[in-house]
């Protein structure tokens, strides 16, 4: 079916909330029929938000081809690029790429657009006419929207009136075979231009320093800065601090952010849009789960999931809202990243239990707008005076705090008679409106307690002196005491429990203040729970809506009553009351839920335990296992032996990244890993300064385990990275792909199931520069022989006694690793010559150019790389299914040509920058292929041998090809400052058995390159190619001045453009294959920005332009090797592919978000190159974060063509 | 219609049922979910072929696939509901 | 032999008007997108020799797991894995 709009954008002033914050040069899309009322309601409310100022969203059914008639009112040219969505590239793409026709419009233009959408799902859309990533450029001003694309014979319908509409982030769709459902649009947006009242930016009130920028979703934010003056200011709520009543709708009525409304059972499908420019955000929905991939029902379990920009999630809540246990309330939703929820990122899911019609009240006498219920289901009871539903038993007051819920507190209320009305017919203290447990589940009790006790992260004494921690009542007095380390607490119970929680609150009511932060009243806490099954109301340890608030004050003890009702994840805790103050203070935990039937035995003692983060796990039926849990931080307010703080913010309160990282309370930072002769190449090593004080999973060799990996603190992307091991990416699904590497947002929670092969020290880190840096690195130790602190697992056989004595911290360099290659080969050898070198990169045509990059290379390469005959380009090595490859390293880095021999990196720095000099050793190491890592990890790590190779040595690396993984990344691991982001990295890429490779121009054999032909006797021709995207790279421009990127990348910057709006972790250069192409270059000579991407106007950009024709078999092998912790998306245009290709159930999609140091994906393009339509042009492939990348220099092209070209044979078929 | 017989296993006789079952439904509209793509057919049954049915299909989960004739292995069939006339209908699906 | 729930041996008809639980073969079943386990509930209104018919039927979708479909739903006896006349269609109980 054909369908059409007529969208317009236009300038529109946005009001954010009832505050009157707002955003004087917004910009939307709009449908042309709603222009002048849209226009005309702003006009009539200056300061009040109005319905209609939301991001655009449209509907559509899969199958339809949509025809949009694009006018632009804006004064600059602009136009939409829709994702997932095939089209002309030359008609539709909403951009000015390479050779193809201009698709953005200039002002007071129009153009025809014309979408096939090949598949029900979220297709986001933005402008392309304006990326500059400043206050001028579109997208932060609110230049995005989203087309829901449903099932084939959808309709939908108004939630309130049930008549068909047009747009809107609220609808009901049917369906004549499918249940109806309610729609939710929820985009995120952030880092928009916000003024006050008073036209000025926003004050934090609190510290009376700017407020933290902009976090909001469909164009709404509801500070806590804001709701807080008013309690400051003595209007609402005495004696309230701020935080703890947040989200309280008794104290300010309903917040101005989206409130997705249903009854009880209501299916329901969230479209989750990243609208914004630069961070990623964890989407976290309290009461409700759902499936990672909507189209797996084998894949995990997700409650919190985090989304990187321009990416795009549909959240379909299992069991429909309030989830199994029916649970009717108000459900949080917001971004997990504290500084983004406390800046106002937030909504909820208000789940009615009885009719609304529209006759209602909330209690403080807003309307409740009526609500359809869902055609295809029993309408809820109407409301009585006995039992008038939620919200209006609950018996609070207008302007002061939620109640604390009947019965939960202990010495506390029991419930009125409407409460009593409500109730289910036995209710207990944790359950009193829902109950979530089955009669007769096993009940597990807890005794737990919030304390605050000094946390010591090292042997350097950097320490945390107002620690928070969850921790067992009985083992309060040995943690007080200092005869039991602290540690995160992780309980253990398998499923089909009941637990039962006595929470006490035990923290002062004073968080005192320091460099980090102000005095802070923290005078009640809760225990929030992620996964488990609970009734909202009552049991949320949170304060929300029109909820209750179910925290206790200092001294008090409340009981919650949880289910776990299948094997579940780690399930996350935390307070919600005040975890903006203190939750970057070690206020987390976890529950594990393992299978049932399990036991929990302590992993030395043997004696069973429900407690730890190490413990070992012995089950009838299924293999025993090792559980380790690991918990990432950030946000960490340290100081050092001395007590001077550590990386504070620039003030206290502010939440400019304050702090350092940690991982279980602990960290091992580089700058304390050099031994005597300062080598950077040892500093894993345990031979040199000992094991590490960070967590050293023990295992024997042969044993499974689990890793639970979640993260506890506070605002940050962190890459977990586990070296020489891997798991299935979705546990549940044994078509999932393999991977080492998990990227992860607080509060998200991921199971990695695996087996550790052999001995040895297997390292596991946080790779980003930053947090290795800073110390988020430990072990797996695999023992051979028997170990006294470790018992085995009983279904395991018997270790052998020890025959030689285990190794010990010698303070000198390791020993060398033993030679691999002295095993007899079964099956072809492939061998590779690669050596190590320092030469100049340019990284494009207009100078930008790395004078000291660090590269591997084969050695038949090296010299014409040396004299210019061949430009350097990352490293890829290929290898078959069945190989085993012999890599053979040598080094010829030189000490004069390392720029910075001081031992201080000065651009890009991490935080506590120290003395770390070049290293001259140098190391491979390479990703999910079978290796030992004792000999062949390409690392020096634990106590496994030295690994890395000295000037003019040589060292020989063997890795078997057991699984046709796609692409690997390789990097160096010898020193993480001085060579990574310098490019000593690359890529391997295992392929099937039986391929051969060739040069895509000469059809000869290719031992390297980024860009092939795949030929297999049993497999279709495939062109293949590798982008390798890569940041933190120091840069000089023609001139061989530093470039500051990304601010000397800004597009239509004011002058005196603020440096401090870049996190450490943005600094550097950035771009694919060692090239960038920087825009502000292009700008310089030709100052229109919706030109950019021309090749018309500049030639080709520098980076690499792959070429196809229509319908060729194309796979994509994206790999970030290095280096910093900001995540960026990758984005084709007009392509689409299987989220993982040896899963074809899972989702397809147009972008891959999270990519990270340690991430790779292969991208199988649906339908060849052009797609299923076979469209020809040049599409864009690039980053989606509108700040700071696509500007900065990450994107190029791959070009399609229609007819043969003399240059490019054509794929034998 | 198969009678159950002694010399016959049941599978063999539970299948000769469910073939019988769609011959004497011929004209009738039928929907079959298979687990196998394209995963859904609706459409008129046209005749019974040993154990395969034939069917003018009018819908299935791809629109390319549809105003075809299409044999459906019956074995494979997961669940089904073949239209009666005093039956409930299956809906029209319309763009 | 004939055992308390009125299944005999090759007849299906003592579960008519029976409220059954029916599991069936396939891993996940996909009606124009939307995947679910098959997992179907409802009162059996015909058997077969080869196949019953639920009428109406439950439909247990994960994000719908009380969905009354719009037709009743025929089951081939060979497809069925396991069913139960003893999980009453209302209740609720984990499908992940």
């Amino acid at each position: 079916m054909k369908r059409h709009y007529h969208v317009v954008a236009i300038p529109i002033r946005i009001v954010l909330n009832t505050f009157g914050d707002h955003n004087p040069n917004g910009m939307m899309y709009v449908l042309k029929e709603n222009e002048e009322k849209v226009k005309r309601l702003v006009k009539k409310n200056p300061f009040m938000p109005v319905d209609l100022v939301q991001p655009l969203f449209i509907r559509a059914n899969e199958g339809d081809v949509v025809e949009i008639l694009f006018e632009n009112k804006l004064p600059f040219h602009a136009g939409m690029h829709f994702q997932e969505a095939e089209y002309d590239v030359c008609q539709s793409d909403g951009a000015n790429v390479g050779y193809n026709k201009e698709t953005t419009v200039a002002p007071c233009e129009k153009i025809l657009y014309k979408l096939h959408l090949m598949k029900e799902g979220n297709y986001y859309f933005s402008d392309l006419g304006n990326v500059s990533s400043d206050q001028n450029g579109s997208n932060s001003n609110g230049l995005v929207g989203g087309l829901c694309v449903q099932s084939r014979f959808s309709w939908w319908t108004d939630p309130e009136t049930g008549k068909p509409i047009n747009s809107g982030q609220y609808a009901d769709v049917h369906h004549p075979l499918l249940p109806s459902f309610r729609e939710y649009v929820w985009m995120f947006t952030d880092e928009m231009e916000v003024d006050d009242l008073t036209g000025n930016r926003p004050i934090n009130h609190f510290s009376n320093q700017e407020e933290e920028s902009f976090h909001g979703a469909n164009y709404r934010y509801e500070p806590e800065n804001r709701r807080e003056q008013l309690v400051a200011e003595g209007v609402v709520c005495p004696n309230c601090e701020g935080e703890e009543v947040h989200h309280d709708s008794w104290v300010f009525g309903d917040p101005s952010t989206p409130i997705l409304r249903g009854y009880v059972g209501d299916p329901a499908k969230i479209r989750l849009f990243h609208g914004g420019v630069k961070e990623t955000h964890v989407f976290h929905y309290h009461v409700h789960q759902w499936f990672s991939d909507p189209s797996d029902l084998a894949s995990e379990i997700f409650d919190a999931q985090a989304i990187s920009p321009q990416s795009h999630y549909t959240i379909q809540p299992l069991y429909g809202l309030g989830s199994l246990q029916g649970s009717f309330g108000d459900a949080v939703i917001h971004c997990h990243l504290y500084p983004h929820f406390v800046a106002g990122m937030w909504g909820m899911n208000r789940v009615f239990n009885t009719l609304q019609d529209g006759s209602q009240c909330y209690p403080n006498g807003v309307p409740i707008k009526s609500l359809k219920p869902l055609p295809d289901r029993p309408a809820p009871p109407k409301p009585t005076k006995m039992k008038p539903g939620f919200p209006n038993f609950i018996p609070g007051k207008v302007g002061m705090k939620a109640p604390r819920p009947p019965m939960g507190i202990v010495g506390g209320r029991g419930l009125t008679e409407l409460e009593r009305n409500a109730a289910i017919t036995n209710p207990r203290p944790g359950a009193v409106f829902t109950d979530p447990c089955p009669e007769g589940a096993p009940v597990k009790e807890f005794n737990i307690s919030l304390i605050e006790i000094p946390l010591i992260y090292n042997r350097e004494g950097w320490h945390d002196l107002t620690g928070r921690i969850f921790v067992l009542d009985e083992d309060l007095e040995d943690i007080c005491l200092g005869k039991k380390a602290p540690e995160p607490l992780v309980i253990h119970e398998s499923s089909h429990t009941r637990y039962q929680i006595n929470f006490t609150n035990r923290l002062p009511h004073i968080l005192d203040g320091d460099a980090f932060q102000l005095v802070t009243r923290t005078y009640e806490a809760g225990m929030h729970i992620h996964f488990v099954k609970f009734d909202v109301l009552v049991n949320d340890g949170a304060n929300v809506g029109w909820n209750y608030d179910s925290s206790v004050l200092s001294g008090e003890t409340i009981q919650y009553s949880y289910y776990a009702d299948t094997e579940l994840k780690a399930w996350f805790f935390h307070d919600h009351l005040f975890p903006g103050a203190h939750q970057q203070h070690g206020v987390f935990g976890t529950g594990v839920v393992h299978p049932r039937f399990t036991k929990y035995l302590d992993s030395t003692t043997g004696e069973e335990v429900d407690q730890g983060t190490e413990v070992t796990c012995v089950n009838p039926l299924i293999p025993d296992y090792r559980d380790f849990v690991i918990f990432a931080q950030d946000f960490t307010h340290l100081v050092n032996k001395d007590g001077k703080p550590l990386a504070p913010p620039p003030f206290p309160g502010s939440p400019d990244d304050p702090g350092l990282f940690g991982v279980n309370y602990k960290n091992e930072p580089l700058q304390f890993r050099l031994g005597k002769d300062c080598d950077p190449a040892y500093s894993f090593s345990s031979y040199v300064k000992g094991d590490p004080i960070t967590p050293i999973f023990k295992a024997y060799e042969g044993d499974s385990i689990r890793i639970r990996l979640l993260q506890g603190a506070q605002e940050e992307s962190h890459s977990f990275n586990v070296h020489g091991l891997r798991w299935l990416h979705e546990r549940g699904d044994l078509n999932s792909r393999l991977e080492n590497q998990q990227h992860i947002g607080i509060s998200e929670s991921f199971t990695m199931e695996m087996n550790v092969p052999r001995s040895g020290d297997y390292l596991w880190t946080f790779e980003t520069e930053e947090d290795l840096w800073n110390g988020l690195w430990g072990l797996i130790r695999a023992f051979d022989e028997k170990v006294p602190e470790l018992i085995k697992l009983p279904d395991r056989p018997e270790p052998k006694e020890r025959s030689t004595p285990l190794p010990e911290c010698t303070g000198i360099r390791p020993p060398s690793a033993a030679d691999p290659t002295v095993e007899i080969v079964k099956g072809p050898l492939r061998k590779y010559d690669v050596v190590a070198f320092q030469t100049s990169i340019q990284y494009n045509s207009f100078g930008d150019h790395d004078p000291d990059a660090i590269i591997f290379a084969l050695r038949e390469d090296m010299e014409a790389i040396q004299n210019g005959e061949i430009e350097p380009v990352p490293l890829i090595l290929r290898g078959n299914v069945g190989d085993t490859v012999d890599v053979t390293l040598t080094s010829y880095l030189k000490p004069e040509l390392f720029p910075f021999k001081d031992g201080i990196y000065p651009y890009p720095i991490v935080k506590e920058q120290a003395f770390y000099p070049p290293s001259l050793r140098i190391s491979l190491h390479a990703q999910l292929l079978d290796y030992d890592v004792k000999t062949s990890a390409g690392e020096t790590v634990g106590f496994n041998g030295d690994q890395t190779v000295g000037p003019g040595e040589s060292r020989t690396y063997r890795w078997y090809v057991d699984s046709a993984v796609g692409v690997c990344g390789m990097w160096d691991m010898a020193d993480i400052r001085n060579h990574r982001s310098q490019g000593a990295f690359g890529a391997f890429i295992a392929e099937p058995r039986g391929t051969e490779y060739l040069d895509p121009y000469t059809l000869q054999p290719a031992s390297t390159g980024a860009s092939v032909i795949l030929r297999n006797p049993y497999l279709p021709d495939t062109r293949e190619f590798v982008i390798v995207m890569h940041d933190g790279v120091r840069l000089l421009d023609k001139n061989n001045q530093v470039i500051f990127d990304p601010v000397d990348g800004i597009l239509l910057a004011p002058p005196g453009i603020d440096e401090d709006l870049l996190d450490t972790y943005d600094q550097g250069s950035r771009g694919f294959n060692y090239r960038s192409e920087r825009l502000i270059n292009r700008y310089l000579e030709h100052a229109k920005i919706h030109d950019l991407f021309s090749s018309d106007v500049f030639g080709d950009p520098s980076t690499p332009i792959f070429e196809s024709y229509v319908g060729d078999p194309v796979t994509i092998r994206l790999v970030t090797p290095a280096e910093r912790r900001r995540s960026h998306t990758f984005h084709l245009h007009g392509h689409r592919w299987k989220s993982d290709s040896k899963n074809i159930h899972s989702r397809t999609e147009s972008n891959v978000g999270f990519n990270v140091a340690g991430a790779k994906r292969n991208l199988q393009l649906l339908g060849g190159a052009g797609a299923y339509n076979g469209f020809s042009g040049d599409f864009m492939y690039r980053s989606g974060n509108i700040r700071w990348d696509i500007e900065q220099g990450m994107w190029g092209i791959m070009r399609v063509f229609e007819e043969l070209k003399k240059h490019l044979p054509k794929l034998d078929q | 219609m198969t009678q159950p017989n002694e010399c016959q296993p049941i599978n063999i006789i539970r299948e000769e049922g469910i073939s019988t079952h769609f011959s004497q439904n011929i004209n009738k509209k039928v929907l079959i979910l298979t687990e196998a793509f394209p995963f859904m057919f609706i459409g008129e049954i046209i005749s019974v072929v040993d154990d395969f049915v034939e069917m003018k299909v009018q819908n299935t989960s791809i629109p390319a696939l549809e105003g075809k004739t299409w044999f459906v292995h019956i074995d494979s069939i997961e669940v089904f509901y073949i239209e009666t006339e005093t039956g409930i209908k299956i809906p029209e699906l319309k763009e | 032999m004939k055992n308390n729930k009125g299944i005999q041996s090759q007849d299906f008809s003592g579960l008519i008007n029976q409220e059954v639980l029916i599991i069936t073969q396939a891993v996940q079943l996909n009606l124009l997108g939307q995947v679910f386990r098959p997992i179907f509930c409802g009162t059996v209104s015909e058997v077969g020799i080869g196949h019953l018919t639920l009428t109406p039927v439950t439909v247990k979708m994960v994000n719908a797991p009380f969905y009354k479909f719009p037709t009743p739903i025929s089951i081939p006896l060979e497809k069925i894995v396991s069913f139960s006349t003893e999980v009453p269609c209302d209740l609720v109980f984990p499908l992940t």
